[in-house]
């Protein structure tokens, strides 16, 4: 049977690193992916996502065993972030930077193709505050609960957050696509 | 329901997924255009929102992890393992075993060289009084003073260095070994003799420094039945004005307190 999630800090506790890797094969692709949304950059993606980890073993004793693990795993994420987005003072992601795109050669339906790209440039364009909340809420499947614990807010707040990102993504789609309708 | 309820319920929805129903929401977007609108659009791009493609790590992020996490627990965990027994709960008991019983040893320690010293202090005050007592019989002058010096420095109240210091104030034939003698007696200004004592001598004393310096150690004392001593003092015929003086100021002193 699996570990949770806890015991697997436990044993980082304990010092023993097997629980921090079992810990990495469950987060890191979807963290990778959070803080690909976030920055558009593949490399420093993949630098922030391992680096996630040991500062999840950096800080083992100030994780509280009756908290999910997940959203304390965010918040250390969300963190090292902003950590470096205070050092490279960037925002927004570069436009016309597509990395999951590119990657998908699969699909071969042009026009589909070429909404989701539009999209992707879409939610690139908004304020980070807005493309976190769209990220925690759509593509890491987190409970409102959960992202409120992440972002420090109340679940209502969250709610209200994620209305106002989409109709701003729903903006700066129509923007893009040259003032159609969506 | 309100437009802004609406907007949270729209939320809840596009979580929920297509299947989901809310009829008390669908009721509200058929009679509100808005809502309508904002249900349609934005649900329709949270839907393409899902069909992003998610990117896949490349297997070096991986590698460089495993990597990293080798090197660390060559080095740091290993240092940190070598500790880890000091964790053990047997362990920390032992300590605090071994803690409490240094604890009570040392206090033991201590308590016996407390009790030393405080011997060889109750033998040197011993040997003071004595030493007191001795000198202020002398013929010399020098050498009572140096008694009354002793007998001031001697530790608890001895009755024969009280009685030593009373005499030397009523009968010494110096007065400078009276003066000292009534500077003495201060540290036993709490026993009824010396109180008493110093009441009497306020009579027989005929130097005025002698007058002077025991109306001070009366009002000191806050020795109110010192009072008509003091006035018949006052009315002697042939006192000093300063001893006069001072009496008055006495005497006042002892009206206030």
């Amino acid at each position: 049977m699996d570990s949770s999630d806890a015991e697997l800090m436990l044993q980082v506790r304990r010092g023993d690193l097997s629980g921090l890797a079992e810990l990495f094969e469950r987060y890191h692709r979807p963290l990778y992916r959070y803080f690909l949304h976030l920055s558009g950059d593949r490399d420093l993606s993949e630098d922030l996502a391992q680096e996630s980890f040991f500062r999840v073993l950096k800080h083992r004793d100030t994780y509280d065993a009756r908290r999910p693990f997940s959203p304390w795993l965010y918040q250390i994420a969300r963190n090292l972030h902003m950590d470096q987005m205070r050092k490279r003072k960037l925002e927004s992601i570069p436009e016309g930077h597509d990395p999951a795109l590119d990657e998908d050669d699969a699909d071969d339906k042009l026009g589909h193709r070429q909404e989701l790209s539009l999209l992707r440039r879409a939610l690139s364009r908004l304020p980070v505050e807005k493309r976190e909340v769209l990220i925690l809420s759509r593509f890491q499947n987190m409970k409102y609960e959960e992202i409120a614990t992440v972002l420090g807010c109340e679940v209502g707040t969250v709610k209200t957050r994620v209305f106002r990102a989409m109709r701003a993504l729903s903006e700066s789609y129509r923007e893009l696509s040259g003032a159609k309708a969506v | 329901m309100t437009c802004n309820e609406c907007k949270d319920r729209l939320t809840d929805q596009w979580r929920a997924g297509a299947g989901a129903r809310d009829p008390e929401l669908e009721r509200h977007i058929e009679s509100c255009q808005e809502c309508a609108a904002d249900a349609r659009q934005l649900g329709w791009l949270w839907d393409a929102l899902g069909e992003l493609p998610q990117a896949e790590p490349r297997a070096r992020m991986s590698n460089k992890f495993y990597w990293r996490l080798r090197d660390l627990e060559r080095a740091g965990m290993r240092r940190d393992a070598m500790f880890r027994w000091l964790r053990s709960p047997l362990v920390q008991a032992l300590a605090a075993c071994f803690i409490l019983a240094a604890g009570v040893a040392l206090g033991r320690y201590s308590a016996q060289r407390s009790n030393q010293i405080s011997r060889l202090e109750d033998q040197i005050a011993n040997m003071r009084q004595l030493v007191a007592v001795s000198l202020l019989g002398q013929q010399s002058a020098t050498e009572r003073l140096k008694g009354i010096d002793y007998a001031q420095r001697a530790g608890e109240t001895n009755e024969k260095v009280v009685q030593a210091l009373l005499t030397a104030m009523e009968q010494d034939s110096n007065v400078n070994v009276r003066l000292a003698a009534v500077d003495a007696l201060r540290r036993f200004d709490e026993l009824a003799e010396v109180r008493r004592s110093l009441v009497n001598t306020l009579a027989k004393q005929d130097s005025p420094l002698m007058q002077i310096a025991v109306m001070d150690q009366l009002v000191e004392m806050r020795e109110r039945s010192s009072a008509p001593a003091i006035n018949s003092l006052l009315h002697e015929a042939d006192i000093d004005p300063a001893v006069r003086h001072h009496a008055d100021w006495a005497l006042k002193q002892l009206q206030e307190q």
